[in-house]
């Protein structure tokens, strides 16, 4: 059998492809902006303003900083284009004969397609920060300002603090986690409906009933997420008389629909969704 | 020989349409087998869900004692048409897949192989033809050390001069132990591999016979497979 790891593995390998494409696509436009800020705004002094301190800067470190802010900017429209294709990729891997033949459980494939999807977007994102924090580097350091304006800044995280930022981390692996789960929840349903319908049906028909399929799944999503919500929220844990359990409930709520909706794909993947013949 | 397949009361509908009803069948190690059947008989679907990839059967299904999708799969070598790999991807990262992916596959022996079949590792997919693809994936299904290999038309784009040497050298590829079920139209070139014969007609496995009991009765396995649709010609 083949082992988790490997596949996971195997399968980072085959996304990071389009990570490393949408990267260089964002990198190259962002020098396009920059180049054109640069040119649009020629002749104006090139100066850092701190506060009330103005100090001025080399025409370089200004041109990499503008750079640095324009890659933050464009990470986001990254960001959206990379769920996109990720989710495009991962549903045709959910349907690939040749990877469906790899000696694995339905169960362990679908975690890794799911996990390596998400963990090549932490990557898309380790990459973005890197490029901002090069590219600020050259202003961080020679401008005296910027340094004293840091060195003053004072970073007091308390207990309360740091459980809400590691709170926030753990919702955004589940938020981003449930797309996927979602996505191929509607996908593989849908499939699986439309190999029920009888052979010979019109594209025209076919096309009808996946489209009803898919608004009948999302609004039983919606209402099945809504009432799993609210009842967590009625017998939450997290309630400690503090009145400051909404955290820990919206992480309970999104860790059990993210479980069910996983679940559902799993029976679907194993009981009815073949691979696609080639 | 040992029971190495053994497939009971298998039956599989698509879309309300009966693709295949009540099958039984058993192989047995160290075989080539000939699945013969017209077009949209149901061999490659047959295949596919011996290979687990087909779903949503009814029946059992048992090889070498895996009756679970995942663990038949270690058992058995498909040939795929790789249409999970992109036309950029060369024959040198395909194989680095498999030998990551399938803990059976044997890198030397591919290599052999693709020195058999004339194929250049850093070929992209785009840039093989049709035959030579298929050339590919036989020698990508053979690297693997399976108890059972499942050729689903595997010579269709092939020369006839080629597709012969693929033929004849076909049983040196396989270990002694491990049975070959193959599919093919060109039932005379591989005629005189073959073990044994499935026929498929009617939904279901109509017939199973030694290829030497069909040369006993001064038939060709030609002849046996077409006489099976004699009284279809004749109306």
């Amino acid at each position: 059998m083949t082992s988790f790891n490997t596949l996971f593995n195997r399968m980072f390998q085959e996304k990071s492809k389009s990570v490393y494409l949408i990267y260089l696509i964002q990198a190259f436009a962002t020098l396009c902006f920059t180049i054109m800020m640069t040119v649009s705004a020629g002749g104006h002094s090139q100066e850092v303003v701190v506060g009330n301190e103005r100090e001025s800067i080399n025409p370089i470190v200004e041109f990499l900083f503008m750079f640095a802010v324009m890659m933050f900017m464009t990470s986001f429209i990254a960001a959206f284009v990379y769920w996109i294709v990720s989710s495009v990729k991962n549903e045709r891997i959910n349907r690939s004969q040749t990877w469906r033949l790899i000696p694995i459980s339905d169960t362990k494939f679908l975690l890794s397609n799911f996990g390596t999807a998400f963990f090549t977007y932490i990557w898309l994102g380790i990459l973005e920060i890197a490029t901002v924090i090069v590219a600020s580097l050259p202003l961080l350091l020679s401008s005296k300002e910027i340094k004293i304006a840091l060195q003053r800044s004072n970073f007091d995280f308390s207990a309360q603090d740091w459980g809400q930022l590691l709170g926030g981390l753990f919702l955004i692996i589940l938020l981003g986690y449930a797309w996927y789960a979602v996505v191929s929840l509607i996908n593989l349903s849908s499939r699986s409906i439309m190999d029920f319908l009888p052979s010979g049906s019109s594209k025209v028909l076919v096309f009808f009933v996946r489209l009803v399929t898919v608004i009948v799944i999302i609004w039983l999503l919606a209402y099945a997420g809504t009432t799993l919500f609210s009842v967590i929220g009625r017998f939450t844990p997290f309630d400690f008389g503090t009145g400051d359990s909404g955290v820990g409930t919206t992480l309970l709520a999104f860790l059990a629909f993210d479980v069910i909706v996983t679940l559902i794909d799993i029976l679907l993947l194993n009981k009815f969704v073949e691979a696609k013949q080639n | 020989m040992s029971d190495l397949l053994t497939i009971k009361d298998l039956t599989y509908k698509k879309n309300q349409k009966t693709i295949l009803k009540d099958v039984d069948l058993t192989l047995t190690s160290g075989k080539i087998v000939a699945l013969l059947g017209e077009n949209g008989a149901g061999k490659t679907t047959l295949m596919r869900i011996i290979a687990g990839v087909a779903k949503n059967y009814k029946g059992q299904i048992d090889l070498a004692g895996a009756t679970k999708e995942a663990e038949r799969k270690t058992k058995l070598s498909f040939t795929d048409g790789l249409t999970g790999f992109s036309d950029s991807t060369k024959i040198v990262q395909i194989v680095r897949f498999y030998s990551t992916i399938f803990q059976d596959f044997d890198e030397n022996e591919f290599d052999e192989l693709r020195k058999f079949m004339k194929l250049d590792p850093d070929m992209k997919l785009s840039q093989l033809s049709r035959g030579m693809r298929e050339k590919l994936i036989i020698a990508l299904t053979f690297a693997r050390k399976a108890d059972l290999y499942l050729l689903d038309e595997p010579f269709g784009g092939i020369d006839a001069m080629a597709r012969k040497k693929i033929i004849n050298s076909i049983i040196l590829w396989k270990d002694e132990k491990s049975t070959i079920l193959i599919s093919d139209h060109f039932v005379n070139e591989i005629s005189s591999l073959l073990d044994e014969v499935v026929i498929v007609k009617n939904h279901t496995v109509l017939e199973h016979k030694s290829a030497d009991d069909i040369r006993q009765n001064n038939k060709s396995i030609e002849e046996y497979y077409e006489s099976f649709y004699a009284d279809e010609d004749d109306e």
